[in-house]
């Protein structure tokens, strides 16, 4: 029993260790690889464009349902006035990044996880290896870093259309005045909300993407399994690893922020 | 279109959506109590500045005319100092009056200012020296449980004048 | 005279997964502009013995020598060594999210300066060369296994290494392509005299194409040197080795095609 504990966390003080070597050397491999920019823009497009329409439906629905809820909870206190401030601010500090980086997880992240861990069984992984190309800045590095701007703007889309939701169920559908709403979001909404919203996306930008990615690299490494079926065990793992790590970071942030 | 063409084309389909969401939310969000135009500062004293801080709104007649800028307290007489950043094309009168409100029952605090009748108007750097402290709702409703409150005593109860 | 130094030589090398050596100290030179063929039976090592001379997994004992130089950690020879040397991985390896073209410039991208022009036109005439020059549009599972193969040859030899190893080029292919495949390793060896090491099963062809053949038994080289001392030699795993397989070979020649691919 205490071994097992005892062998469990130091499996996991080794992994993470192991994770923050592997986004390290991507980083610095990065500088090894050429051409860049095209390898740059698929990985935009990968994350970015291709999950830009669930993006926008998601962001609407969770709008217009907090616009729904917050209203009949409002109206209770008779201050409907504050429906925008309770939108704009549940969007932007917690519900924004931590629903696209989950969206973003469950599109981009697992279809990542899932080509790497392919390229891996495949041996394409050890065939860039043996032509001397940095496999880690190759395959890893693009992805983390245009994530580093994919997860902001994609969370701006979400929160823009989130906000536009709750206008939607809360003035169009409830009838709390356009010029109340719009104006309890403005007043609401600080920079320093901007900055904590921001940090949040960035964190779990490279949480997300860098467990997607070492989960797919390291597939071969995976215990009990082997070709496709370690393919789908590290593209699980993937997932749910670093929907945990999301949801656990955005509590640590918003303690230390608050 | 080409693969890079195609590519380039998606990239960029993605950043416009992108940075129209961001400038739209920079036009619609933040406005907080963001000034816009020239404004100058002026100070308020007060014996109990409780539930102002810094980005408070500032307000007159209802419509909100600058922000408090900075809080302190000043170590002579133990009161606290707000400094206000006020619209530039606002004067006000010197014996005008700066009180700490509650908008709703749980809502913000923020400064109200109610203008005086002087002909004179408070320069930059110069002091309000009327203010009136936060209601303090915990001992009201407490005097109001034990029935000592006095309908027309509770605002000059809580009232005072701290001269500079 | 003595002989030039070996391109490459493996001294004492070993290598076990678990409990399971596969590997007992291996000694093997890999003599320069020659080709060289690694036999032995399945399962027995061949492809981590080929895998541990690529660098490609760690081994645990045991020394490299490239070029006369120990091959030790540092990633500058490692680096150096990955420019020298191509690999030829029995499943290809391909890329395949990039078309045929896109896969052999890669090497050249990422490990080259050359502007982008000249590897196009490098990358082109490697596919005409292996006669693919009207398929390099094409996403690698768009081509049959005897094209992949050749693909993947372009691939390596785009780059221009001295040293070529080969993980069982003609597994899963029938007689016909599996000739057509050592022969145009045969073709390509002799006009670019690079060095050749060839895991494999086909025996019959090892023999015909080797400059130098190796014998791999129980983790250990029982046998290297020519071909003809190979068909001749008296020495017991040698003989076994030759038997079975050749009687394999003579009884089972169309069964065999159908089994090779379970067989690996």
């Amino acid at each position: 029993m205490i071994t097992s504990i005892g062998a469990v966390s130091i499996a996991a003080v080794r992994g993470l260790g192991a994770f923050l070597g592997f986004v390290l050397s991507s980083l610095r491999g990065f500088g090894r690889t050429r051409r860049v920019i095209p390898r740059l823009l698929r990985s935009t497009v990968e994350q970015g464009t291709r999950c830009l329409p669930v993006i926008v439906i998601v962001g609407g629905f969770t709008g217009l349902v907090l616009g729904l809820q917050g209203y009949h909870v409002l109206r209770r206190f008779g201050s409907e006035g504050l429906l925008g401030t309770l939108v704009s601010l549940s969007l932007v500090r917690e519900l924004g990044p931590v629903l696209t980086a989950l969206m973003l997880i469950g599109q981009a992240g697992s279809a990542i996880a899932a080509e790497i861990g392919i390229q891996r069984n495949s041996e394409q992984i050890a065939a860039l290896q043996s032509m001397g190309i940095d496999t880690h800045g190759y395959l890893v590095a693009p992805r983390l870093i245009s994530a580093l701007w994919v997860y902001p703007l994609q969370t701006a889309v979400f929160v823009a259309v989130g906000l536009g939701g709750g206008w939607l169920s809360g003035s169009v559908l409830l009838g709390v005045e356009d010029g109340v709403y719009w104006n309890s979001v403005a007043r609401a909404v600080q920079m320093a909300d901007w900055r904590e919203c921001g940090f949040k996306a960035l964190v779990f930008a490279v949480l997300s993407l860098g467990i997607c990615c070492f989960q797919g690299y390291h597939a071969h490494l995976i215990r009990g399994a082997s070709g496709s079926r370690a393919v789908s065990a590290a593209t699980t793992r993937a997932v749910v690893l670093s929907c945990v790590a999301v949801l656990a970071a955005d509590y640590v942030i918003t303690s230390l922020m608050l | 279109m080409s693969q890079p063409a195609r590519l380039e084309f998606l990239t960029g389909l993605f950043v416009l959506a992108g940075m129209i969401a961001v400038v739209w939310l920079s036009l619609n969000t933040g406005r907080g109590n963001a000034l816009s135009g020239p404004t100058y500062l002026i100070e308020a004293r007060f014996a109990n500045s409780g539930g102002i801080n810094t980005g408070s709104s500032v307000q007159l007649a209802g419509v909100p005319v600058g922000r408090v800028e900075s809080l302190r307290v000043d170590p002579k007489d133990y009161s606290s100092v707000a400094t206000l950043r006020i619209r530039a094309d606002l004067q006000l009168p010197t014996d005008s009056m700066a009180s700490v409100k509650t908008s709703g029952l749980i809502g913000d605090k923020y400064l109200l200012i109610s203008p005086g009748a002087e002909e004179q108007f408070l320069k930059p750097g110069e002091t309000i020296t009327m203010t009136e402290s936060s209601v303090d709702l915990e001992s009201l409703i407490g005097k109001m449980a034990f029935g000592s409150v006095q309908q027309d005593k509770a605002p000059s109860a809580n009232q005072s004048s701290t001269a500079p | 005279m003595s002989p030039p130094p070996p391109l490459l030589e493996a001294r004492d090398l070993c290598k076990a997964f678990g409990d399971h050596a596969v590997l007992q100290g291996v000694h093997l030179q890999v003599p320069r502009a020659q080709i060289t063929c690694l036999l032995g039976r399945s399962g027995g090592g061949k492809s981590v013995l080929l895998k541990c001379l690529a660098r490609l997994m760690p081994f645990d004992s045991g020394e490299l020598h490239f070029d006369g130089c120990h091959l030790g950690n540092r990633e500058s020879d490692l680096a150096a060594f990955r420019r020298r040397c191509g690999f030829l991985f029995q499943g290809n390896a391909l890329l395949d999210s990039l078309t045929a073209l896109e896969n052999v410039c890669l090497p050249l991208e990422q490990t080259t300066a050359l502007p982008a022009n000249e590897i196009r036109a490098r990358a082109q005439a490697a596919l005409e060369q292996l006669e693919l020059g009207a398929f390099w549009q094409r996403h690698p599972g768009e081509l049959s296994g005897g094209m992949q193969k050749r693909l993947a040859l372009a691939r390596a030899l785009v780059s221009e290494p001295e040293l070529l190893l080969f993980d069982e080029p003609t597994a899963g292919l029938d007689p016909l392509r599996r000739n057509a495949v050592f022969e145009m390793i045969v073709e390509q060896q002799q006009r670019r005299g690079f060095t050749a090491f060839i895991v494999t099963h086909d025996i019959q062809e090892a023999l015909t194409i080797a400059h130098q053949v190796a014998l791999l038994d129980g983790g250990r080289i029982v046998y290297a040197g020519g071909p003809d001392g190979f068909a001749q030699s008296q020495e017991p795993a040698l003989c076994a080795f030759r038997d079975s397989q050749q009687s394999l070979l003579a009884a089972t020649q169309q069964l065999r095609q159908n089994n090779r691919t379970t067989q690996s």
